[in-house]
């Protein structure tokens, strides 16, 4: 698999860019408007897969679907830049971010039983999908088999006559996968696509998204609470706390030097690293996530970190750049020295 | 009967012990056997972690120890004492053997009573104490577990998913019982809060010799907790060692794929092995060895002949296989 | 019981036929039970209040009531499954001649409310979910509430007054079709659009918030495809569900509004052979009824597990 380990030249255009993404709440009777998500940005190269990491609270899942600008009333987002394949969508209408879901850019759901409806055959639901493109019934089945084939599924003509509820959890996030592929869109958001799935079930959906991706050139978005599928799927990789991004790099460099208290304290945390006889405490990081509802000033972060400066409580931190990689902390901006 | 007062210093005490447990659902031909002979037992201060994923049935063995299900077959005993089919109100007595911590706290605490009353109500129930006491006993153990004062009076829907389930905890050893069934009390919870409700099961492990059986799905929380490890795969044990042996040697395919799919980051001797197929459908098993589907050491032996656990000693785990490593 | 061992291995059109008999010869029961409750002389009521006790016996000999109760039942069910329903002595014709007539009008008149109700309703109700919070939502709201706290017979006699009388639009009453069906259907459906629309609001608002609306917008399937395919199928299951328990509301309105248009349905001839304490028709009329309540029933779950393969 093809792991570019440094944020080399761009010599390609990014697929997907996201410049100052930010998603709040606005509350029906006035009241102040809650930011979930702020100053979120994300340049993704073609065929190039990311991760975004984080917990609940953390933004991560609410970020996804503004990016597709899929949040309702009462939340609602606006961003300085959106492209997609360099298309600009910034100030897009309604109607042309329709146009461009599923055909440009495609999201797959965490929950496979609900991402189907439940009242429809499979094949019924991929035609609908395939013909948004003038398509003829009789090609669009037989583009339906192929991509259940591609995805992995035995016996295609069979299921497509068949009921979701009919289904595994396994098959049927496949087939979301199928429908999200249906039009060759050039990014996919996973939004924790295996999280509902039995353990021998992930691995195998994480690997057909790999295997897919390097095909068919798609680049991948995953949003995930869990570190340990990084190395094996994403190139690189994003951290969420508190509604915003506090680092952001290459897998092999966030997880072998995390720069972010955060990251260090999530991946010290993490349980499963120990095959040692004795049992030992898990350090753990104190307090609990964020609630986004009573943010205080600062680094989102700081009520938990253990390194917390005073200004960590008064001014949230700007993200600079070190070493190519982005960290949002006054800890590291301030011991390196460098800023912007 | 030793009702749970804290078991001292004696390990090596069969707080749980099933033998040859079967359970099925359904008539035929509908029949699912949830539970084919399983053998298992839990000792004092120590923790088994049953593993396996959906349809391998952890779930309803724990439900079988808990004897909140009674087995078709085989035998269920705490602390030398068969407890398999007892009823009425000899089963509500040994209710203070063992208790269970569920996997959702916000579903298995009633939301309509407050946090102290869901730790008193098992109190009530078994009418220890007076009223001032079970209060105290409550907040004793609220405190314990973590929880500050000022929640005692608060309602599930006012905590956190971390909170909920240490509450579940200090419900659950209110009565202070030998053994504590958790099936997969973490699962539900943020990774950063995980690690604090397994560092307390521990330390109240710890404190009170309790036995744990631990039930999950996730081995990256198996590889803290557990001493023993027991991997199920669609109602039978294929793997049954200690931690280091399951873990670091471990000898089943299954096992094996389990540990190379883990999201530990666990790499194992050999690559990263992804199974084909789904988890299977108890309805159907396949003949023999039930996992040979899926098995890439499969050959014509494991069609004919169930395999059975063998070889479990202290150099290596005992394991159900044709042809384990 | 032999019954269930049965039913487990027989096919589920056979269990539900199988069904709707046990719910048929219940019934039947019943209402054989219930004449005998009732404080009239089934024999008196045919001859007449001038009638001399010699008439009485002549005809309580012809009616063979002096038969024990067992053999009457017998013969009684023996006739209901070859629809002899009996002769009616207030209008002096068999029962099922009778019925035969009125139950097509009666039968007319539900479906047409049945479909009003749905159409209108579900429509009001897919709008006010989709403009959920909006103005429409509102009023459709209080329209409800207003319209299920009128009185149907009073509702019928305005429509009659204002669209019969003062703008001559439809005939003021009889059996004219089609002009004379419109308002007594209107009549009869309109409290079932209340609780219609009020039923499809929630499910669609449901259906709408799901993760299934958001996957198809996901994949950019239009809005109006995902609203008029999908959340109509989404939020069907529960509306049939309720229609077939408000059934037998539907019909006692029937009642009712028959009577006010003069809709020569079976209601009327209900309500009149009750008047009349004439026995066989009256029972007639109520083992026709059941069967008509059953039918709908059965072809409603249908609707239901076709729309719905969950529930199959």
């Amino acid at each position: 698999m093809t792991k570019p380990d440094t944020l080399g030249v761009q010599s390609v255009a990014p697929i997907l860019v996201v410049e100052g993404l930010r998603t709040f709440l606005t509350p029906d009777r006035g009241g102040v408007t809650i930011p979930l998500v702020e100053r979120f940005d994300l340049s993704v190269d073609p065929g190039e897969r990311w991760a975004i990491v984080g917990e609940s609270g953390s933004g991560k899942s609410i970020a996804a679907r503004s990016i597709m600008c899929l949040v309702d009333p009462p939340l609602s987002s606006t961003a300085d830049r959106i492209e997609i394949g360099g298309l600009d969508l910034t100030d897009a209408s309604r109607a042309a971010w329709r146009n461009v879901r599923g055909q440009r850019i495609a999201m797959i759901l965490q929950d496979p039983l609900t991402a189907l409806s439940p009242v429809f055959t499979v094949g019924n639901q991929l035609v609908e999908t395939i013909r948004r493109r003038p398509v003829s019934v009789h090609d669009a089945r037989d583009r339906s088999l192929d991509l259940l084939r591609q995805v992995g599924i035995p016996d295609p003509a069979l299921r497509l006559n068949a009921y979701p509820h009919e289904l595994s959890g396994g098959m049927r996030q496949r087939i979301a996968i199928a429908l999200a592929l249906a039009c060759e869109p050039q990014v996919l958001i996973a939004d924790e696509p295996t999280t509902a799935l039995d353990v021998t079930v992930q691995a195998q959906i994480l690997e057909l998204l790999v295997t897919l991706s390097e095909k068919t050139g798609t680049a991948v978005v995953m949003i995930t609470h869990d570190i340990g599928i990084l190395p094996e799927f994403a190139h690189k990789v994003a951290v969420m706390y508190g509604g915003r991004l506090v680092e952001t790099g290459t897998v092999s460099q966030v997880l072998n030097t995390p720069l972010h208290p955060y990251t260090q304290a999530l991946l010290r945390a993490r349980p499963g690293r120990s095959s040692s006889a004795e049992r030992r405490r898990l350090p753990v990081i104190g307090g609990a996530p964020p609630d986004l509802f009573r943010m205080q000033r600062g680094c989102p972060f700081a009520p938990r970190c253990e390194a917390a400066l005073s200004t960590c409580s008064e001014i949230k931190p700007e993200r600079a750049m070190i070493d190519g990689r982005r960290v949002a902390c006054h800890l590291v901006t301030s011991s390196m020295g460098t800023a912007g | 009967m030793p009702s749970g007062d804290v078991v001292n210093g004696n390990s090596g005490l069969k707080l749980l012990e099933l033998q040859g447990v079967r359970v099925g659902f359904g008539v035929p031909p509908r029949r699912v056997q949830a539970v084919r002979a399983v053998d298992l037992d839990v000792e004092a201060g120590e923790t088994l972690a049953l593993v396996g994923e959906s349809g391998s049935g952890k779930s309803t063995l724990a439900r079988i120890a808990m004897r909140l299900l009674v087995p078709d077959d085989g035998t269920v005993t705490y602390a030398g004492t068969d407890v398999t089919r007892i009823a009425g109100r000899p089963l509500r007595d040994i209710r203070r053997h063992a208790q269970m911590v569920f996997q959702d706290p916000l579903s298995s605490l009633d939301a309509r009573m407050t946090v102290r009353q869901a730790v008193e109500e098992p109190l009530i129930i078994h009418r220890i104490g007076h009223r001032t006491e079970r209060r105290l006993m409550a907040e004793d153990l609220l405190r314990k577990v973590g929880i500050s004062a000022e929640y005692d009076t608060k309602y599930p829907a006012a905590l956190s998913g971390g909170q909920l389930q240490r509450v579940a905890i200090a419900r659950a050893l209110v009565l202070s019982p030998a053994l504590l069934v958790c099936d997969e009390p973490v699962s539900a919870l943020d990774l950063s809060v995980q690690a604090q409700v397994l560092n307390l099961l521990m330390d109240m492990q710890e404190e009170r010799q309790l036995g744990l059986l631990f039930i999950t799905h996730d081995l990256s929380v198996v590889s803290e907790i557990a001493d023993q490890i027991a991997v199920m795969y669609l109602g039978r044990i294929v793997e049954i060692g200690t931690r280091r042996q399951v873990l670091g040697h471990p000898r089943h395919p299954y096992t094996v794929a389990l540990l190379s799919s883990a999201s530990g980051g666990w790499k194992t001797s050999t690559d990263r092995v992804v199974l084909d197929g789904d988890p299977p459908s108890a309805i159907n098993p396949p003949s023999g060895c039930s996992f040979r589907e899926r098995c890439w050491k499969a050959t014509e032996i494991c069609s004919r002949i169930e395999p059975i656990v063998t070889g479990g000693n202290a150099d290596h785990s005992g394991v159900a296989c044709h042809h384990p490593f | 019981m032999i019954a269930l061992t049965v039913r487990q291995s027989a096919a589920p059109i056979v269990r539900r036929i199988g069904a709707m008999l046990l719910t048929l010869w219940f019934v039947l029961t019943l209402t054989f039970v219930l004449t005998f409750a009732i404080p009239t002389d089934p024999a008196r009521a045919v001859a007449g209040p001038k009638a001399t006790q010699e008439q009485l016996e002549t005809i309580r000999l012809s009616l063979r009531l002096d038969e024990p109760m067992a053999v009457q039942y017998v013969r009684y069910l023996a006739s209901a499954a070859v629809l002899d329903l009996g002769y009616s002595h207030s209008q002096r014709r068999p029962v099922s001649d009778i019925l035969l007539e009125r139950l097509p009008y009666t039968a007319l008149l539900a479906v047409s409310a049945i479909m009003f109700q749905l159409i209108v309703g579900g429509a009001l109700g897919l709008w006010a979910a989709v403009r959920s919070g909006g103005l429409f939502d509102k009023v459709v709201f209080v329209g409800a509430l207003v319209v299920v706290a009128l009185p149907q017979f009073w509702v019928g006699l305005v429509l009659l007054f204002v669209f019969g009388f003062k703008l001559g639009w439809f005939p003021l009453g009889g059996a004219s079709l089609p002009e004379g069906l419109v308002l007594p259907a209107l009549t009869l459906g309109l409290a079932g659009v209340a609780w219609t629309s009020r039923i499809v609001r929630a499910t669609a608002s449901e259906a709408l918030a799901s993760n299934i609306v958001l996957g198809l917008r996901g994949r950019g399937i239009a809005p109006r495809r995902i609203v008029l395919k999908h959340v109509v199928r989404l939020a069907a299951g529960p509306i049939l569900s309720v229609l077939a328990l408000d059934l037998g509301l539907l019909l006692g309105g029937a009642v009712l509004v028959e009577a006010v248009f003069g809709w020569p349905g079976m209601g009327n001839t209900a309500f009149q052979a009750l008047q009349q304490k004439d026995l066989p028709l009256i029972m007639g009329s109520v083992i026709v009824g059941s069967i008509f309540v059953l039918v709908i029933n059965a072809l409603l779950d249908t609707a239901r597990v076709y729309l719905d393969p969950r529930t199959r």
